[in-house]
C-alpha cells in the first residue's frame, strides 16, 4: 500500500503539532481497534477559531488527518467549522486512501466535532 | 546531485539477491527455455537443471532430491503441506495443531480446512513469543494428524522447541510440519535428524528470487496436491515450474548454507552493533522476542510513543527500508497479531519496527540508521499524544 502525494506531504509538512495553553475547547479520540489517539485544541475570540494544533499518536493517515483537519479549522467561525470540517472533507483533502485508512478521517472528524463541543462557553 | 544512501533493512521479507545467483538466473533464461517434461534435449537439459537444483536444494536440509516439490514460495508451500497433509490422512483423523503466531499462510489454510470440518487448535504463546510446549502436549489427541509449528516467527524472530515438537509428534504418530522461511543460512537443519516430516521454504527469504519455494516432504507421508493438471514433472504440483528461477534458488540456497555458523555469527554480531548504537541514542526502546532464542538477522523493536509506520514512512525517504511488523502487516491497519498473543499492549504493538539485516549490511550503514532513526523517533514523538520522557510515559 503506498500513500498519496496528498497525505505524504501533509504528514511531512505538521505544522501544526502542539498544544495550546489555556484551549478554549479540546477534543480527545481513541481507536479501540488500533490504539490511535488524537487530540485537537482550539483557541477562539469571539465566535472565530484563531488557532487550532493537534497531537496524534498513529500512522501517516492518522497524522495527515488531523494537519488537514486543523488547517480547515484555523479561520473560521465555530459555526462554519461545525458544518464544514467532516470527514467528507478531510477525504477529499487528502486524495486516494486506502479503504484500510479512511477510518482515520472519520476519526479526525470526530475530535473536531469533540474539541468544538467542549468550546468554552466565554467563545460560544 | 548526490545519490543517496540505501540501506535495505527488509530482508525477511524478500532480500537482495547475489550477483552470482543472478548472473546463473540470467544464463539459465538464455539457456535453459525448454519443457523440462519434452522429451528432446533442450527439455531435459531443463529437467537436469532441475534435478540439481533439487538436490542443492535437498542437501542444505538433509533430505534427497525425490522429496522435494517445487512450489511458487512460503505461502504455496505451506498451503499444499497443511491442507494436502490434513485432506490425504483425514481417514486418520481431523484434528491439527499450530500456534497462534504462525505465518498468515498456515492460519488461513487451518481456517480452511475448519469449514471443511476438521478442527484446529491454536498453541498460546508466553511473552517472548514462544510457543507453549506443555500446551501442544495437552492439545494432543487420538485424532490428532499434524503439528504446524514454524521454526522461527516470521516478526519477533522467536526460534521454537521445534526438536522437541519433533520428537512428540513421531512418538504419537503425528506429521510434524515446519515453515523453516526465515531460518536458511541462519540456523543448521537437518529433517532426518530432528524428525521433521514436511518442511517450507522460499528462496526471496535467502537471497534468491522472488516466486519460487520448495516444500519438504519426506518419502511416504501422504500428501493430496492442491493444483490438478499435466503431473509431468511432480505428482504433488501440476503445472510448469520457472526453471531458471528455480537454478538461482539452488544457487542461493548452495551459498547461504556454505558456512551457517560464520554468517549467523556475522549477522549477530550486526545486531548487537544496531541494538548497543539504538539504545545509546533513543530512550525508552525494547526488542521483541526471546533476548537469545531468536534468528540472527531480525530485530524487533517498540519505540514507546511513536507509531512504527510513520517511523518507517520517515526512515524510507532517507533511503532506509524496514517494515512496521511483519510485512503483510504493513498492507493493513490491524495491530501486530503476534505482539497482541505475546501480551503486548496495543501501543507498544504499534510504536514497532521489523529491522531484518542482510549478509550486505555493514557497521556503517548501522551508523546511518541510528543516526536517522533517532531523528525520526524524536521527531514522531514530538507529535504523538502519548508524551514519552526517559522512563516516564504520559497519556
Amino acid at each position: 500500500m503506498a500513500y498519496s502525494d496528498e497525505i505524504l506531504n501533509e504528514f511531512f509538512n505538521t505544522e501544526n503539532v502542539g498544544v495550546i495553553k489555556g484551549a478554549d475547547g479540546v477534543g480527545k479520540v481513541v481507536c479501540p481497534d488500533c490504539g490511535a489517539i488524537m487530540k485537537i485544541y482550539l483557541l477562539t475570540e469571539k465566535d472565530l477559531i484563531k488557532e487550532a494544533t493537534y497531537q496524534t499518536y498513529g500512522c501517516v493517515a492518522a497524522i495527515a488527518s488531523c494537519q488537514v483537519a486543523t488547517k480547515m479549522l484555523i479561520g473560521k467561525t465555530i459555526e462554519e467549522a461545525e458544518k464544514t470540517v467532516n470527514e467528507k472533507a478531510i477525504l477529499k483533502a487528502l486524495g486516494k486512501v486506502d479503504e484500510s485508512k479512511k477510518k482515520f478521517a472519520k476519526m479526525a472528524s470526530e475530535t473536531v466535532a469533540s474539541a468544538l463541543k467542549n468550546l468554552s462557553k466565554k467563545s460560544k | 546531485m548526490e545519490k543517496q544512501k540505501i540501506v535495505y533493512l527488509d530482508n525477511a521479507s524478500s532480500s537482495q539477491m547475489s550477483n552470482e545467483v543472478y548472473r546463473e538466473m540470467i544464463d539459465a533464461y538464455g539457456s535453459l527455455y525448454a519443457n523440462p517434461a519434452s522429451i528432446y534435449k533442450a527439455g531435459r537439459d531443463a529437467e537436469n537443471a532441475l534435478l540439481s537444483a533439487k538436490t542443492k536444494i535437498a542437501k542444505a536440509i538433509g533430505a534427497s532430491a525425490d522429496e522435494i516439490v517445487l512450489t511458487s514460495g512460503e505461502s504455496e508451500s505451506n498451503n499444499l503441506a497443511i491442507k494436502g497433509i490434513a485432506r490425504a490422512n483425514r481417514n486418520k483423523g481431523n484434528h491439527i495443531i499450530t500456534s497462534v503466531i504462525e505465518n498468515e499462510s498456515v492460519l488461513e489454510s487451518c481456517r480452511a480446512l475448519e469449514k471443511e470440518g476438521f478442527k484446529v487448535t491454536y498453541i498460546p504463546v508466553d511473552e517472548n513469543g514462544v510457543v507453549k510446549y506443555s500446551e501442544i502436549v495437552k492439545a494432543m489427541g487420538p485424532d490428532t494428524i499434524l503439528i504446524s509449528i514454524s521454526v522461527a516467527n516470521h516478526e519477533v524472530g522467536t526460534v521454537q522447541p521445534i526438536r522437541a515438537i519433533a520428537e512428540l509428534a513421531k512418538a504419537n504418530d503425528v506429521i510434524f510440519h515446519t515453515d523453516a522461511s526465515y531460518v536458511i543460512g541462519m540456523i543448521d537443519l537437518n529433517v532426518k535428524e530432528i524428525g521433521i516430516d514436511s518442511l517450507s521454504l522460499s528462496a526471496s527469504k535467502f537471497n534468491g528470487p522472488m516466486g519460487v519455494g520448495a516444500l519438504y516432504v519426506k518419502k511416504g507421508t501422504d500428501l493430496e496436491r492442491l493444483i490438478d493438471g499435466d503431473l509431468a514433472e511432480d505428482s504433488y504440483r501440476a503445472g510448469m515450474v520457472n526453471v531458471p528461477a528455480v537454478v538461482a534458488m539452488g544457487k542461493a540456497i548452495e551459498d547461504a548454507t556454505l558456512n551457517v555458523e560464520e554468517r549467523s555469527k556475522y549477522l549477530k554480531s550486526i545486531r548487537r552493533y544496531f541494538l548497543k548504537k539504538a539504545s545509546e541514542a533513543i530512550h525508552n526502546i525494547s526488542l521483541n522476542g526471546h533476548p537469545s532464542q531468536r534468528v540472527a538477522n531480525n530485530a524487533s523493536v517498540s519505540f514507546e510513543g511513536a507509531d512504527g509506520e510513520a517511523i518507517a514512512v520517515m526512515l524510507d525517504r532517507e533511503g532506509i527500508y524496514v517494515s512496521t511488523s511483519s510485512s503483510a502487516a504493513s498492507k493493513n491497519d490491524k495491530p501486530s497479531y503476534v505482539l497482541k498473543a505475546m501480551g503486548k499492549e496495543l501501543e507498544v504493538a504499534q510504536s514497532t519496527v521489523r529491522f531484518t539485516f542482510g549478509m550486505s549490511t555493514t557497521r556503517e550503514d548501522i551508523d546511518y540508521v541510528v543516526e536517522k532513526l533517532r531523528k525520526i523517533v524524536k521527531k514522531v514523538r514530538s507529535i504523538s499524544a502519548i508524551r514519552i520522557y526517559k522512563n516516564k510515559v504520559e497519556l
